[in-house]
């Protein structure tokens, strides 16, 4: 089932495949899932969620409002708190060739092949489970994994100035003094680009500017260099020339400082400047995943993904400006996540439904197909039979 | 000369900053200029786009030319009354004919009522209906924004984003305005949403004539829906031009680089000085040109005297229906 017809990307799919062996994080089926009492059914936020990063590699999850994209941030980062009924897979960590599963272990992890009757029953019992992926992820946090967040001001403690706040997790994260720590706080400042960095030590998150309170948060997440800075909507709510400012400095500092970024937007554009690999998620699964300019090609010749050509063509491209044209919109809306279609989930909405496939599209849902190398895609659209 | 529906003239909101306001540390009592002597026209059946960052004045600007807020100075003319000068009598009429789209969708809908009675609500004000008209009234709303009518039933809290823009649009359309002011229409929706609603507001823009004034930082957006484009920095218009003319050849190097430093531009592009800082950064100098201290034009040509003294530049025509307010306008002696 295996179909490569690109053979143009062999070089950097070598150097792909011989990478693939140090990979940072591998998270493998990812599921978690909330119980819903009002309809007494599972929300499957993440579903059957898998990829992989390698160090200083930026990896883009783009989708719309529900899809699960932050969902699959905070279960990495084990920062699900709304008592999850289903958290399985795997999340494995990999340093000096040693890798842990950082979901191993937590005393109602759940094997995957148990169903939902059964799951609900072990999910009750969940402040063990929070106590302990907290004392599996602490170490973590804050030393190998950061994360930004999407409202700067509200990530913030308004009590105290962003000097203290930074120290604080450069105390804690580097193992470093108070006097040792402010040095390097002031640093950090200085290189996200703030003037005045002694300056705006003293200073509370309601005194900065929306944009400038991301890069106090960029610098903080960034002062003791993480192996992964997870970015969950980090340009979200801020200004069109603020938002470029953000990216060019999240370019440069991943550069710089090596760090894998798991990026996570629903901001199409962003994610086209700064990933090396996407995935498309779209109600809890990842649609389509490979390269990044392999899946922002958007043509059913590269092998996209319907929802993805979708997207693309939604944006409003300079042909549709000129002619003052309208815009290709995906009919439908956003699907409830409580009530999802049984076959594929973007069936309802898509365009490219095709007689030869249709009723399995109705009826099945579509497992992920390798339709190039690193390229994958849950589409019938891509079978061979 | 066809009368325009929408006159602005000199329009100014100046807003007395008291000592802590909001933490701020301004000392003393400051005049913070939100809108400093806006002018513009919007004529029948024309969509004017109002681009600039955040804290520009866009929003201030809207709610003052639907009489949410009163002008420091100026006036804003609607079919050639002033608006803060409209009886009681005229009111109702003024306020059904001059529609606000609000920002921010779960403030802007009750979520203690129906969407049914949200609509009828509206449209009892300037209709009398019975049971039966009503109902019909509604579900033909309902079809103008494309929304099923079982959706009628729904509170707004169990409504998607675009649905509850939809709702909203529904809203405004049932009084028939003749002007809608739209604050950020598709801001907060998703992309696949987005899409649809800016099909919307255009089809129905086309189809009943409507004049639109669409306040939005998505310039993209802005472009491919409207006619002409102003361009607001720190309350002052610099500068206007139709849609197509105001990308292609921009005029204020603020304009220019809005375009090009957005996430979105084009490969290649020409890029007339990156802008860096953020509008509440920056010192809002008394004195001279407000924009100087991000303009590359400025810092090339050696930080000319005209843009540091004086009064801010006043907007100037440098081609047909092209006015820009700068010394130094771009594309000019070439």
């Amino acid at each position: 089932m295996v179909l490569t017809r690109d053979g143009a990307r062999a070089t950097s799919n070598e150097q792909l495949a011989t990478t693939m062996m140090n990979a940072l994080l591998k998270v493998q089926n990812l599921r978690t899932y909330f119980f819903s009492k009002r309809s007494g059914r599972f929300i499957r936020a993440v579903d059957d969620v898998s990829f992989e990063m390698r160090p200083g590699e930026t990896f883009g999850l783009v989708g719309e409002s529900g899809s699960g994209k932050s969902v699959t941030a905070l279960s990495v980062m084990g920062l699900v708190r709304d008592e999850p009924g289903v958290l399985a897979g795997r999340v494995l960590y990999q340093e000096n060739g040693k890798s842990v599963n950082l979901l191993e272990g937590l005393p109602n992890y759940v094997k995957l092949e148990q169903r939902d009757a059964e799951v609900t029953r072990l999910s009750k019992d969940n402040t063990n489970w929070l106590k302990a992926h907290d004392v599996k992820m602490k170490p973590l946090r804050g030393r190998k994994f950061s994360m930004i967040f999407q409202n700067p001001k509200s990530s913030m403690n308004p009590y105290f100035t962003i000097g203290d706040q930074i120290i604080e997790s450069v105390m804690w994260g580097c193992r470093k003094k108070r006097e040792e720590a402010k040095k390097q706080a002031v640093d950090w400042l200085r290189r996200v680009y703030i003037d005045l960095p002694e300056r705006r030590m003293q200073e509370y998150s309601f005194n900065l500017s929306g944009g400038m309170c991301q890069r106090a948060m960029i610098a903080m997440a960034l002062a003791c260099r993480p192996k992964l800075l997870i970015a969950d909507e980090p340009t979200t709510g801020l200004d069109a020339t603020i938002q470029s400012v953000i990216v060019d400095l999240l370019l440069e500092l991943k550069r710089e400082l090596k760090v894998a970024i798991l990026l996570i937007t629903h901001n199409i554009e962003v994610i086209g400047r700064l990933s090396d690999y996407i995935g498309v998620m779209y109600a809890g699964r990842i649609m389509e995943s490979g390269p990044s300019d392999t899946v922002l090609k958007g043509r059913r010749t590269a092998r996209n993904h319907p929802y993805t050509i979708g997207l693309l063509q939604s944006l409003p491209g300079e042909d549709q400006v000129k002619r003052g044209a309208r815009l290709k919109a995906i009919a439908g809306d956003v699907p409830d996540v409580t009530d999802l279609p049984v076959g594929c989930k973007f069936y309802p909405r898509c365009a490219l439904k095709t007689p030869r496939v249709d009723k399995k599209c109705k009826t099945q849902e579509p497992p992920v197909f390798k339709v190039g190398k690193g390229h994958t895609c849950r589409c019938w659209l891509y079978t061979t039979k | 000369m066809v009368k325009p529906i929408l006159k602005i003239k000199n329009l100014s909101k100046h807003f007395a900053l008291g000592r802590g306001l909001g933490g701020l540390s301004l000392g003393g009592e400051k005049l913070l200029k939100a809108v400093d002597g806006v002018s513009f026209e919007i004529a029948r059946g024309e969509v004017l786009g109002l681009v600039g960052e955040s804290g520009c004045g866009k929003t201030t600007t809207g709610k003052m030319i639907v009489r949410l807020l009163g002008p420091t100075a100026g006036q804003a003319l609607f079919e050639g009354q002033d608006v803060q000068r409209i009886p009681r009598r005229g009111l109702s009429e003024f306020r059904g004919a001059v529609q606000m789209i609000f920002q921010d969708l779960d403030a802007a809908l009750n979520p203690k009522m129906k969407v049914r009675d949200i609509l009828a609500e509206a449209v009892r004000l300037g209709e009398r209906h019975t049971k039966q008209s009503l109902a019909k009234r509604l579900r033909e709303l309902f079809s103008m924004v494309n929304l099923k009518p079982s959706k009628l039933e729904n509170y707004p809290t169990s409504l998607s984003g675009g649905e509850k823009r939809r709702v909203s649009l529904a809203r405004v359309l049932a009084r028939k305005p003749r002007l809608i002011i739209a604050d950020e229409p598709l801001s907060a929706l998703d992309l696949s949403i987005q899409a649809q609603v800016a099909n919307l507001l255009k089809d129905l823009q086309k189809e009943y004539g409507l004049s639109f004034l669409l306040i939005s930082h998505d310039l993209r957006m802005v472009e491919l829906l409207s006619h002409r484009i102003a361009v607001m920095y720190l309350g002052r218009i610099v500068e206007t031009a139709s849609a197509a003319e105001i990308v292609r050849r921009p005029g204020h190097p603020y304009t220019s680089a809005l375009w090009t430093s957005t996430v979105a531009r084009k490969k290649g592009a020409k890029v007339v000085g990156q802008l860096r800082g953020d509008v509440f950064e920056l010192e809002r100098p008394d004195e001279g040109c407000v924009f100087r201290s991000r303009c590359a034009v400025y810092q090339k040509k050696g930080k000319p005297k005209q843009c540091r003294v004086g009064a801010d530049p006043e907007l100037r025509q440098v081609r047909k229906g092209h006015s820009v307010a700068c010394h130094f306008p771009l594309g000019k002696g070439k």
